[in-house]
């Protein structure tokens, strides 16, 4: 009961904690507000929006700054809808897309962490200029290569449905803080 | 959704069947009964372009299951739930079915 009333003031802590960082952290508000899209209205999204997102990616982190991600942008409804049906992973129609390619000119063992990273960036900076994006990683590569023609030396990882919402989402939920921290050591 | 012409249509379902296949021989072998209720979710449509067929009931419980819940019907437990739900519903329908 002790250990509870302790847990309960340390969560009621950390909820306070949050609450105020909050409040002067707006990068935090972005993260915290962000969803997964997978329902879009029919409105385009334009291409200066979906180059923003690169703009994003491009300032992400990535091993000896090898920055070893290219993009492709689409926006043509007739290429999107070929693309859709070879990704069974992609259910509703969605007005624009990123996908994300590994340049093997420039990979290291840690390229896939370094796309995580930027993806986390185009997912941020989507949200915060009012779109929602669904990573999709249920495609057939062959397919892919074959439909956009794409050179040997890239290596398809992602996709990203892009599009404004058309739903609206509450917070799914999240591990607390005490137990996703294994060791605290130090103040 | 009805701008296609009803061949339109089935090449898409058609695609969407050989590249599931495609992925559940590699990486996404877990997802072949989630694959199949998506299928049975485009086979909905379909009376949207053939007219002699008429809405299925079965496949209107799976596009109305699929279009409340885009965020969680593929989640396992939810999925599994579901299926036995049609598997039953299917049950009623053919004892009354007339062979």
């Amino acid at each position: 009961m002790y250990k509870g009333l302790l847990s309960f003031l340390f969560n009621s802590l950390v909820i306070k904690m949050v609450g105020l960082m909050m409040e002067h952290e707006p990068l935090l508000k972005t993260i915290r507000e962000r969803r997964t899209i997978r329902r879009y209205k029919t409105d385009a999204v334009a291409m200066e929006k979906l180059q923003m997102l690169i703009e994003a990616a491009r300032w992400a982190p990535s091993a000896g700054n090898l920055q070893p991600w290219k993009f492709l942008l689409i926006t043509d409804k007739g290429m999107l809808n070929k693309v859709k049906m070879v990704c069974p992973g992609w259910i509703k129609e969605a007005p624009a897309l990123v996908m994300i390619c590994i340049d093997s000119k420039r990979e290291t063992d840690w390229s896939y962490i370094d796309v995580g990273a930027a993806l986390q960036n185009v997912l941020l900076c989507a949200h915060s200029l009012g779109l929602g994006c669904c990573p999709i990683g249920s495609f057939v590569v062959q397919n892919l290569i074959e439909l956009l023609e794409l050179p040997d030396h890239l290596k398809l990882v992602l996709l990203i449905l892009v599009g404004y919402p058309d739903e609206e989402l509450l917070p799914p939920p999240r591990l607390s803080l005490d137990e996703l921290i294994f060791k605290r050591v130090g103040k | 959704m009805k701008e296609k012409t009803a061949n339109e249509y089935l090449f898409e379902i058609v695609s969407f069947l050989i590249t599931s296949a495609e992925r559940c021989l590699g990486p996404e072998q877990a997802y072949g009964p989630l694959r199949l209720i998506q299928t049975l979710y485009m086979l909905s449509f379909l009376p949207d372009y053939v007219q002699e067929l008429e809405e299925n009931e079965l496949l209107m419980k799976v596009r109305a299951h699929v279009d409340s819940d885009l965020q969680n019907f593929w989640r396992g437990p939810q999925l599994k739930q579901f299926v036995q739900e049609l598997c039953s519903d299917l049950s009623k329908k053919l004892k009354k079915l007339e062979v």
